[in-house]
């Protein structure tokens, strides 16, 4: 076979990689759910960005480590519509895990730090549930329900 | 200023100091011009030839394409010239002959307009050119001419944004840094500076000309990576028609966790592009309109396209033509920006892009031109341009629903004068307006005037090329920011095809007025004004040869770019809230060199055969870090043969993954870091037969991303998956 043949067959196969691809199943999990919006909600202007929001830990407590850590220890999922219509959610996590809280947390000044929460999974004793999901585990219906007018106790905050 | 004022005065003098009366006391004389153009052809070799074909006397063209025998029994003339077919006509006395030459080069002997703003030989241009001719162009049935220029060497498009070898990269929302004319006349949009590829009419676009590397000394602001100038056919002579139709579909996604429900994108894309030519007296008439379909691989990803086309060409008189071209489009697509993470790449982003929220835009561009032979040395080339633009967003979001109306008046003169033997001077002096008024950029207007002088001087076997350009822009009342723009170059005819080049270069680019005056909050982040902005600035050097014989060419250039002022958006604290905001950041530098093959092996181009690489190494001065969206390596490689009915192609691009990308986007876009190299594939195979009334019927069938390689451009964005279409074509 001529050098360029050859060449030519190397770049064939190379292509035949496919390229990207999904994350394999035991790289990841899925969590997926509902988030409800009751009472009143704010003024649209003052909701700059509403996302579900899975935190590892350790707890930021500095609402500015919310946006450093945005790709590191915190997953936001934003939500599509500030209409505070009823909505769903859906995403994929690192498997093998702590999670320490789950949530919805609501941007609402004039900097990017400007988080609290509006919502989260929390045990009777108020305080924030923590989970692990194995991999390739999806777990539904994990619902969160926002009540702007009785915001919960602010998990970020010592 | 002074210096600027002292270029203006130069252009002008360039423009109107060398005119002379047209004179013909000639025993005969004639005009030598391009068949297809209709442009005069400078420096064509006439040869005057006896009753028995013997040459007795030679001579060159002038500026206007003239030449004049004026002595001796001349019955035949040989004229030749460099890019076009020889041919030999009998002449009486007293005869006045225009010849139209047809172009008909060897490898690397095309014709460019762009690299000197008039005619010349390739292998006269001292900086490093591209040429894409009409029959590979809408081979390969592109849904827009972006698309086309992802398979020239040392092009490579991220986003809609052009890439001359490494010099754009990718910044969210920033004007191109690769200017790009339509008919050599501005079309970059007033607002955000970007270009709008939809208007261009696929099946009318004769050539697409790329000079790859700073060409402000020439073009102004913009040119700071390099030129595109796509150019459009001209009325031919007769009655024709053409009717070009073809639809297809995406393939399937391999992976069953990217595939979403059919019932919510069909994945089909359709077009259909009609035109018509002919002449009426002397005037030339040229139209086409084409309807486009697509509804997309992805979620929220389809678009409807409507765009027509209009040319007009008459000659006022002997030494004048005429030209006026007029460009419709309109465009409804969807609002996709991101996908939402790599297990949902067909999927949006929620936040970044709407999916109910469509895009409308609407563009005209209007632009005339005449030629005028003043003299025999003397060309005055007018062109004016009116260039809209327009588009509304009805988003789900009502703090993301912007629109902006843009309007770029465009106005120049441009004197090409020969009146030395061996120096050709190309001057002009231009004036161009910019309004906006827009809910993100809010109401503004923008002047720029400018001038510029360029001598080519022969000193055989060499060719000095030095020119320098002065420009000036003022938005609104704030003082004014000037650039001036110098070149040199040199080429030399080594001999027997092989050829030397060697040029240094100079661009800039004024900031936009989308990037000086935006202020508006997108998902939750506030981009704010900022009017200190200064002009993007570059140097380009670069020193390359040819050679060529019969049936190969063969180029080969090192370059070294600088780039200055570099403007990205960046995050700060302002007024005690955290912003976003466009500022002049970055001092890069790119190295590289770049490789084009091009083979015919037959005596004929029934085979033919390209291979273009090119390598950068792009980083910042300061920090020494890769700069954003570069890829570090770029192949190209087509074949294309012709086997009696059938026609058969193939290309290949292999694009290195960029090695760093915009933090900003990267935490934004769910798993924004993946991505690959890329390899990608396509095959078309065609067959002519003879249809309906002897009119010639060409049926293709094409794949493109045969191997399904599944890769980004950008951030969180998949590029086109496999798909297959069918064509058909006529022309009568």
């Amino acid at each position: 076979m001529s050098k360029v043949g050859f060449f030519i067959l190397s770049l064939f196969l190379l292509a035949c990689d496919k390229g990207l691809a999904p994350l394999p199943p035991e790289q990841i999990a899925e969590i997926s759910g509902a988030v409800r919006f009751i009472g009143v909600p704010p003024a649209g202007d003052s909701v700059k960005i509403l996302a579900v929001v899975l935190v590892q830990p350790p707890t930021p407590y500095a609402q500015s480590q919310i946006i450093s850590d945005l790709n590191k220890t915190i997953f936001a999922y934003p939500l599509s519509t500030i209409t505070f219509h009823d909505t769903s959610y859906s995403f994929t996590v690192k498997p093998d895990t702590t999670y320490h809280y789950i949530g919805v947390a609501q941007n609402f000044g004039n900097f990017l730090t400007d988080w609290r929460v509006v919502a989260f999974i929390h045990d009777t004793k108020d305080s924030a549930v923590s989970f692990t999901l194995k991999p390739g585990e999806h777990r539904d219906s994990v619902d969160l329900i926002v009540r702007f007018d009785s915001i919960p106790r602010q998990p970020f905050i010592k | 200023m002074k210096k600027e004022f002292f270029i203006l005065r130069i252009g002008l003098i360039g423009l109107i100091g060398l005119i002379r009366p047209i004179t013909s006391s000639a025993q005969f004389s004639g005009y030598v011009k391009d068949r297809k153009t209709q442009e005069p052809i400078a420096g064509a070799t006439i040869g005057a030839l006896t009753s028995n074909r013997k040459i007795f006397l030679k001579q060159m063209t002038k500026v206007s394409g003239e030449f004049r025998i004026k002595e001796g029994a001349v019955s035949f003339v040989h004229i030749s010239a460099l890019g076009y077919h020889d041919t030999t006509i009998s002449v009486s006395i007293g005869n006045v002959l225009t010849v139209l030459l047809e172009q008909q080069p060897l490898p690397g002997e095309d014709v460019i307009v762009t690299a000197q703003k008039h005619t010349t030989a390739v292998q006269d241009v001292p900086i490093s050119v591209s040429i894409v001719k009409s029959p590979e162009i809408t081979g390969r049935s592109p849904e827009s001419i972006d698309y086309t220029l992802r398979y020239i060497p040392g092009v490579s498009v991220t986003h809609d944004q052009v890439n001359v070898r490494g010099s754009s990269g990718y910044a969210q929302s920033v004007g191109s840094r690769v200017l790009f004319l339509i008919d050599g006349m501005p079309f970059l949009s007033a607002d955000d500076g970007e270009i709008k590829f939809d208007v261009l009419p696929i099946m009318n676009v004769d050539r697409i000309e790329v000079v790859k590397g700073a060409g402000s000394a020439l073009y102004g602001s913009s040119a700071l990576g390099g030129v595109i100038n796509v150019i459009t056919r001209n009325p031919s002579e007769g009655f024709h028609g053409a009717i070009s139709a073809f639809a297809g579909e995406y393939d399937q996604v391999k992976y069953p966790e990217w595939r979403i429900p059919d019932s919510l994108v069909k994945r089909r894309f359709a077009s259909i592009e009609g035109g018509a030519a002919g002449t009426i007296g002397e005037t030339g008439l040229l139209g086409s309109f084409a309807l486009r379909r697509n509804e997309g691989y992805r979620l929220g990803d389809d678009s409807y396209k409507a765009s027509g086309f209009a040319k007009v060409t008459t000659p006022f008189s002997d030494h004048d033509r005429f030209t006026t071209t007029l460009l419709l489009a309109n465009e409804n697509h969807g609002g996709f920006l991101y996908w939402k993470d790599l297990n949902h790449v067909l999927m949006p982003s929620d936040s970044l892009g709407a999916v109910n929220g469509r895009i409308h835009s609407v563009k005209a561009n209007l632009q005339s031109s005449l030629q005028s032979i003043l003299s025999d040395h003397f060309i005055l080339i007018s062109r004016g341009s009116i260039n809209y633009t327009n588009f509304s967003t009805d988003s789900v979001q009502s703090e993301t629903a912007p629109h902006s109306n843009a309007t770029n008046y465009y106005l120049e003169f441009q004197g090409n004068s020969d009146i030395f033997d061996s120096l050709y001077l190309t001057s002009g002096i231009l004036a161009q307006y910019q309004t906006v008024n827009s809910d993100l950029y809010q109401s503004h207007h923008g002047i720029t005037a400018g001038a510029y002088l360029q001598g080519e001087y022969k000193l055989y076997p060499a060719i000095f090329t030095l020119g320098a350009r002065a420009d000036g822009t003022r938005y609104d009342a704030t003082s004014a920011t000037g650039s001036i723009s110098p070149k040199f170059g040199i080429t030399v005819d080594a001999a027997n095809g092989l050829n030397f080049r060697g040029s240094i270069g100079t661009g800039f680019r004024a900031p936009t007025i989308g990037e000086k005056y935006i202020d508006q909050v997108f998902s939750g982040f506030h981009v704010v004004p900022n009017r200190a902005l200064v002009p993007e600035k570059s140097r380009s050097t670069e020193i390359g040869g040819s050679y060529r014989t019969a049936n190969l060419y063969i180029d080969g250039v090192i370059f070294y770019s600088t780039f200055d002022n570099l403007i990205e958006p960046h995050s700060l604290i302002q007024n005690g809230s955290e912003v976003i905001q466009f500022g002049n950041l970055t001092e890069a530098e790119i190295f590289g060199h770049e490789e084009v093959i091009e083979f015919y092996p037959l005596s004929n181009d029934d085979l033919s055969l390209r291979f273009g690489y090119t390598y950068v190494f792009p980083r910042d001065r300061i920090t020494k870090q890769i700069l954003n969206f570069r890829p570090r390596h770029l192949l190209q490689a087509r074949a294309e043969t012709k086997l009696a009915s059938f026609s058969l192609s193939s290309d290949f691009r292999y694009i290195s993954k960029y090695e760093s990308a915009d933090t900003i986007l990267l935490q934004q876009v769910g798993n924004g870091d993946a991505r690959v190299n890329a390899y990608i594939w396509d095959a078309r195979i065609g067959y002519t037969i003879q249809g309906l009334f002897g009119m010639p019927v060409t049926l293709s069938f094409q794949v493109q991303n045969l191997l399904n390689y599944y890769y980004v451009e950008i951030v969180g964005n998949l590029a086109p998956i496999r798909n297959f279409s069918f064509r058909v074509e006529t022309v009568f």
